[in-house]
C-alpha cells in the first residue's frame, strides 16, 4: 500500500526550501529597468561603478606635449565617448561622398568620392586649417603632335602641375637642400628602423626639421593636383580613341609628359604625367629625382603596376603622387612606401572598378607619414596584402586612409616580421586602421580603414583593426555585410599608451576572434572601443578583452542588438578594470538586447560587477 | 753630416726623450692604463645597457644584462646616470631598473644629477631616488613639491609617500588642491601610505574630486585610517552628490565598523538603485544580525538587477559566516 502524502505538505516543504534558499532565485530574470537604450546602459554601467562620464576623461598633460600632437587625439582622450560620434560621422560622411558621387558629370555607374573630397576630408581631420585652394589658371599651349581632343585636359593637368610644384617648393622653403636630403634619407628610418641605424641625435634632428615644413602649403599642393585630376577625369572617360602605342611625349619643366594609346603599353620609368587611354598596360615605375609630383591616369584595361623599387603607385615622397585607374582587374605590386602613401607629401591611389590585388611590404595601401596617403577602391572583390604599417596607417602628423566602396574584400597584414613577444609564431601588423606615434618624442597620426559594403575578411596579428599606439587614433569602420575579424593582440578597438583605438561595425552578422588585449581594451591610460550596431555576432577572446581597462586605461564594448555569443576562457574579460599605479582602470561591457549566449563569464539579461572597476550589463531582451 | 743623417739623429733624440719621459714618469703610464680601463668599462657598460634595453621575448637576456650592470655597482653609476637624458623608452626603463637596484650606492651621484640642466635627467634621477627610498633624498623631494613642473611634484609626493615620511604631511596636505590631477592623486596615495589621522579632512575632501583616480585612492587611504575615520565619514554621508555618497558608503563598508550600520540601513530605502546597491554591499561587508536582516528584508521587494546581484552576493557571504 502506498502512502499518499497530502499536496499541502509538498507545498509547505517547497515553501520552506524556497524561503531557506532565496539567493539563487534573486538572480533569475534580473534586468535593469529602462536601460535598454545605449545611453541608459552606459549611464547605468557608470553608476554601478560609482562614476560619472567625467571619470572617463584622460588628462592631456600626463607627458609634455610635443609639436606633432593632433587636436583630435587630445579631444578624444579628453572625451573618449566622442570617439563613437566621430566614427559615426566619418562613416556617414564617407558613405555620402561615395553615394553622391563626384560633383562633375561622371557616368552614373562610377559613383565614389573624388580625390579632392577625400583629401579635403583627411586634411580637415588633421586640423591643418587649409583653406580652399585656387583653381589653377588655364594653360593654353597648343602641343605639337597632341590629338586635339586631349589638348584641353592636358593643359589643365599641366597648369595644375606647375602650380602644385610652386606650392610644394614653398612648403619646403624653410629647409635647405641639405636638410631636405637629410630628411629624405632619415624619415623612412623613423618607422622601419629595425636595426637601430638612426642614432638618438639624428632622431631628434629629423623631428626638428620635419617641424619646419609648412603643412598648409604641402596639403594645398596635393589639393591643387587632385582638383586638376578630378576636373579632367569625366572628359577623359567619355573620350573615344583608337590610336595605339605612345601617341605623344614631351619634356616639361616639371618632368616628362606621356600619352599612351589604346594598345598594351609598357612604361619603364616614372614621369610627371602619364595618360593611358586603354589596353592592358604594364608600369615599371621608379621614383625620379627632380619629379616630385607625378600623376598616372589609366582609363581602361587589366593593368600591372610593378614597383621593383619603393615610392611608387600613388606615392608622394616630399611631393605629390597620384595614380587613377578607371577600369579593369588590376594588380599592384610594390615594396615599401607605395600604393597611396604620403611621406612628407600627398599620395593618392584611386581604383574605380574591377577585382584588384594590392601587394607589398611596409608602409602602403593608405599610409600617411608627415602627410596624407589615400587608397580608394570603389568596387570589386579586392585583395589587400601587406607586411606591416598598411591599410589605413597614420604615423606622426599623418593621415592614412583606405576606403573600399564595395565587394567581398580580403585584408591581410602580417606574415613577415615576427613580434618579439611571440617570436616565430605571430607577426607585427600595425595595420587596418592603425595610428602610430614615436613614444615618447612624437605623437602619432590617424589611421582609418573604412569599408562600406560586402562580406569582408580582416586578418592580422599584432596591433590592428582599429588600434593605435602613443597619442594617435586608429579606426576601422565597416558599414555593411557579414564580416570576419581575426587578430592576435592589441587589436579590434584597442589603444596602447595614451591613445585611442576604435572598431565600429554597423551591420551584419559578424565574427570577431582575437587572443588578448583586444575587442575594446585600453592599455596604459589609453582608450579602446568596439561598437557593433546590428546583427547576430560571435565574439571570442581569452585575455583582457571585451570591455577592459588595463594599466589605468578605458575599454568600452557595446553590442547594440542581435543574438550574440561570447566565448572566453579567462576571467579578466567582459567588463574588467585592473588596478595599477595605486588606482584603477575602467572596463565597461554592454550588450543592448537579444537572446545572448555566454560561454565563460557573463550572463544574458543581467548585470555584473567585477572588483577593481569593471562592469558588464546585458540588457533586457524585450523584443527578441 | 748630410741633411738626411741630421734628420735621422733628430728623430732618434726625440724618441729617446719620449722614452726617458715615460720611464721617469710612471704615473703617466698608469693614467693611460687607467684611461684604457675606464674606456673599457664604458664600452662594457654601453654594451650591457644596449642589451638591457633590447626587446627580448623571454626577458632572460635583458634580465642578465641588468643583473650584470647592478653587480658593477657604483663603478657603473656615473656612466649610467650620464645616459638618463635618453629619449628611448626601453633604455630609460632599463636605466631606471638598474639604478634603482644598485640602490644606496647610487644615491650620491643621483643627488648630484638632480642639479642637471637636462630635464629628463633630473626627472629620472628624482624618480629613481623616490624608488630607492633612501632618506638622503628627502630634502630634494620636499623641494620638488614646489617645483613648477607637475611631473616633479608627482614624483616628490610619490617618493615621500614611499618613505612614509610623516613630517611631510602638512606640506602634502597643502598641495591637495593642486591643479594637476596626477599631483592630487599622488598626494592622496602618499597620505594613505603614511596613515596620519591629521590628513582625514584632506582625504574626505578628496572624495569629492572630479576624477575617480583621486577619489578612489582617497577612499583606500581612509580605509587604512580605520575606525578613526568612521565618524567624519558618517557626517559626510549628508553630502547629496551621488559620487561622494556612494564612495563614502563603500568606504564605511570596507572599514567594517558597526557604528556605520544604522546610517547605512537608511540607504536601503533610497530611491536611487545605485545607492541601495552599494549600501547592501557595505552592510554585507560589515556583517552582523542587523545588517543581515535588513538585507533579507530588502530582498523581498527589490526588483533592480544591480541591487539584486549585490543582495545575492551579500547574503551568500553572510550565510557562509
Amino acid at each position: 500500500m502506498s502512502i499518499r502524502t497530502p499536496k499541502a505538505i509538498y507545498l509547505i516543504i517547497a515553501g520552506v526550501i524556497c524561503a531557506c534558499t532565496p539567493a539563487p532565485l534573486l538572480r533569475e530574470g534580473t534586468f535593469i529597468e529602462g536601460i535598454n537604450d545605449r545611453e541608459g546602459l552606459l549611464n547605468s554601467a557608470l553608476r554601478a561603478q560609482k562614476m560619472s562620464r567625467q571619470d572617463l576623461s584622460f588628462k592631456k598633460d600626463y607627458v609634455e606635449k610635443d609639436p606633432f600632437r593632433l587636436n583630435i587625439v587630445d579631444t578624444l582622450l579628453s572625451e573618449p565617448l566622442k570617439s563613437i560620434s566621430v566614427s559615426e560621422r566619418w562613416l556617414n560622411e564617407l558613405s555620402q561622398l561615395y553615394d553622391s558621387g563626384p560633383e562633375t558629370g561622371v557616368p552614373a555607374d562610377a559613383s565614389g568620392a573624388s580625390l579632392t573630397e577625400l583629401l579635403r576630408f583627411t586634411v580637415r581631420e588633421l586640423e591643418s586649417g587649409v583653406g580652399e585652394s585656387e583653381s589653377p589658371r588655364p594653360y593654353s599651349r597648343k602641343w605639337k603632335g597632341l590629338p586635339t581632343e586631349l589638348r584641353k585636359p592636358l593643359n589643365t593637368l599641366i597648369s595644375a602641375l606647375k602650380k602644385a610644384n610652386l606650392m610644394l617648393n614653398e612648403s619646403l622653403a624653410m629647409l635647405s637642400r641639405k636638410e631636405i636630403e637629410f630628411l629624405k634619407e632619415n624619415v623612412p628610418l623613423l618607422i622601419t628602423d629595425d636595426e637601430d641605424e638612426l642614432e638618438e641625435e639624428k632622431y631628434e634632428e629629423v623631428l626638428d626639421l620635419a617641424g619646419k615644413v609648412d603643412w598648409n602649403k604641402l596639403f594645398a599642393s596635393g589639393r591643387i593636383m587632385a582638383a586638376g585630376v578630378d576636373s579632367v577625369l569625366p572628359e577623359l572617360m567619355n573620350m573615344t580613341f583608337e590610336r595605339k602605342g605612345v601617341v605623344f611625349e614631351t619634356e616639361t619643366p616639371w618632368g616628362k609628359v606621356i600619352v599612351g594609346g589604346v594598345g598594351d603599353n609598357t612604361y619603364h620609368r616614372g614621369a610627371a604625367l602619364i595618360i593611358d587611354l586603354g589596353g592592358d598596360d604594364r608600369y615599371f615605375e621608379e621614383r625620379r629625382e627632380g619629379t616630385p609630383i607625378s600623376v598616372i591616369l589609366d582609363l581602361k584595361g587589366n593593368d600591372l603596376y610593378h614597383g621593383s623599387d619603393s615610392y611608387c603607385q600613388g606615392t608622394g615622397f616630399f611631393g605629390v603622387g597620384i595614380l587613377v585607374d578607371i577600369a579593369g582587374d588590376d594588380q599592384y605590386l610594390a615594396k615599401d612606401f607605395s600604393q597611396g602613401c604620403g611621406i612628407l607629401g600627398i599620395g593618392l591611389l584611386l581604383d574605380r572598378a574591377g577585382e584588384d590585388q594590392y601587394s607589398g611590404d611596409s608602409v602602403l595601401q593608405g599610409a600617411g607619414i608627415f602627410g596624407i596617403g589615400i587608397l580608394e577602391d570603389r568596387e570589386g572583390n579586392d585583395h589587400y596584402q601587406a607586411g606591416r604599417f598598411a591599410q589605413g596607417f597614420g604615423f606622426t602628423r599623418g593621415f592614412g586612409l583606405l576606403l573600399d566602396g564595395g565587394g567581398t574584400d580580403l585584408y591581410y597584414s602580417g606574415g613577415r616580421y615576427t613580434d618579439f613577444r611571440e617570436k616565430r609564431q605571430y607577426y607585427q601588423s600595425l595595420s587596418q586602421g592603425f595610428g602610430y606615434g614615436l613614444r615618447p618624442t612624437a605623437s602619432g597620426g590617424i589611421g582609418l580603414l573604412a569599408d562600406l559594403k560586402g562580406n569582408d575578411t580582416y586578418i592580422a596579428d599584432y596591433f590592428s583593426q582599429g588600434s593605435s599606439y602613443w597619442y594617435a587614433l586608429g579606426v576601422l569602420l565597416d558599414k555593411e555585410g557579414n564580416d570576419k575579424y581575426l587578430a592576435r593582440r592589441y587589436s579590434q578597438g584597442a589603444g596602447t599608451h595614451l591613445t585611442v583605438g576604435i572598431l565600429m561595425d554597423a551591420m551584419g552578422d559578424d565574427i570577431y576572434r582575437s587572443w588578448g588585449v583586444s575587442q575594446a581594451c585600453g592599455h596604459d591610460l589609453a582608450v579602446g572601443i568596439l561598437i557593433d550596431k546590428e546583427g547576430d555576432d560571435q565574439y571570442s577572446a581569452d585575455l583582457l578583452s571585451q570591455g577592459v581597462g588595463h594599466a589605468n586605461g578605458l575599454g568600452i564594448m557595446m553590442d547594440y542588438s542581435g543574438k550574440d555569443s561570447y566565448l572566453s576562457r579567462q576571467d579578466r574579460i567582459l567588463g574588467y578594470g585592473a588596478t595599477s599605479r595605486d588606482f584603477g582602470s575602467i572596463g565597461i561591457f554592454l550588450d543592448g538586447g537579444g537572446k545572448d549566449i555566454y560561454l565563460g563569464k557573463g550572463k544574458d539579461d543581467s548585470i555584473w560587477t567585477q572588483k577593481n572597476y569593471g562592469v558588464g550589463i546585458d540588457g533586457f531582451s524585450d523584443s527578441q | 753630416m748630410g741633411l738626411a743623417t741630421h734628420n735621422r739623429m733628430k728623430r732618434l733624440s726625440v724618441l729617446i726623450a719620449i722614452a726617458c719621459l715615460l720611464f721617469l714618469n710612471p704615473s703617466s703610464a698608469d693614467s693611460e692604463i687607467e684611461d684604457e680601463t675606464a674606456s673599457g668599462l664604458r664600452e662594457k657598460i654601453d654594451a650591457l645597457v644596449e642589451k638591457a634595453s633590447s626587446v627580448d621575448a623571454s626577458g632572460e637576456e635583458t634580465k642578465a644584462a641588468k643583473e650584470e650592470l647592478v653587480a658593477l655597482g657604483k663603478d657603473a653609476t656615473p656612466i649610467l646616470i650620464a645616459q638618463l637624458d635618453t629619449i628611448s623608452v626601453l633604455k630609460s626603463i632599463a636605466l631606471l631598473d638598474v639604478l634603482t637596484d644598485i640602490g644606496e650606492e647610487a644615491v650620491p651621484d643621483l643627488l648630484q644629477a638632480l642639479e642637471s640642466e637636462a630635464p629628463r635627467t633630473r626627472r629620472n634621477a628624482a624618480y629613481i631616488l623616490a624608488k630607492i627610498k633612501d632618506e638622503r633624498a628627502i630634502p630634494s623631494l620636499l623641494g620638488f613639491l614646489n617645483d613648477e613642473k607637475a611631473e616633479l611634484r608627482r614624483i616628490a609626493a610619490m617618493g615621500l609617500g614611499d618613505l612614509e615620511y610623516r613630517e611631510a604631511v602638512p606640506q602634502l596636505m597643502k598641495l591637495s588642491d593642486d591643479l594637476d590631477e596626477g599631483v592630487r592623486r599622488h598626494i592622496v596615495i602618499a597620505l594613505g601610505k603614511i596613515e596620519d589621522e591629521e590628513a582625514t579632512p584632506t582625504l574626505l575632501r578628496a572624495l569629492k574630486d572630479k576624477y575617480f583616480s583621486v577619489r578612489f585612492p582617497a577612499s583606500e587611504a581612509l580605509v587604512k585610517l580605520g575606525s578613526a575615520a568612521v565618524d567624519p565619514l558618517i557626517l559626510t554621508l549628508k553630502d547629496k552628490e551621488f559620487l561622494t555618497q556612494s564612495l563614502v558608503i563603500e568606504t564605511l563598508g570596507k572599514i567594517g565598523d558597526e557604528r556605520a550600520v544604522k546610517p547605512l540601513i537608511g540607504f536601503l530605502s533610497s530611491e536611487d538603485w545605485g545607492l541601495r546597491g552599494v549600501a547592501v554591499e557595505a552592510l554585507g561587508n560589515i556583517g552582523g544580525k542587523k545588517a543581515r536582516n535588513s538585507i533579507k528584508k530588502l530582498s523581498k521587494r527589490e526588483k533592480n538587477g544591480f541591487v539584486r546581484e549585490k543582495i545575492f552576493r551579500a547574503l551568500e557571504e553572510l550565510n557562509s559566516q
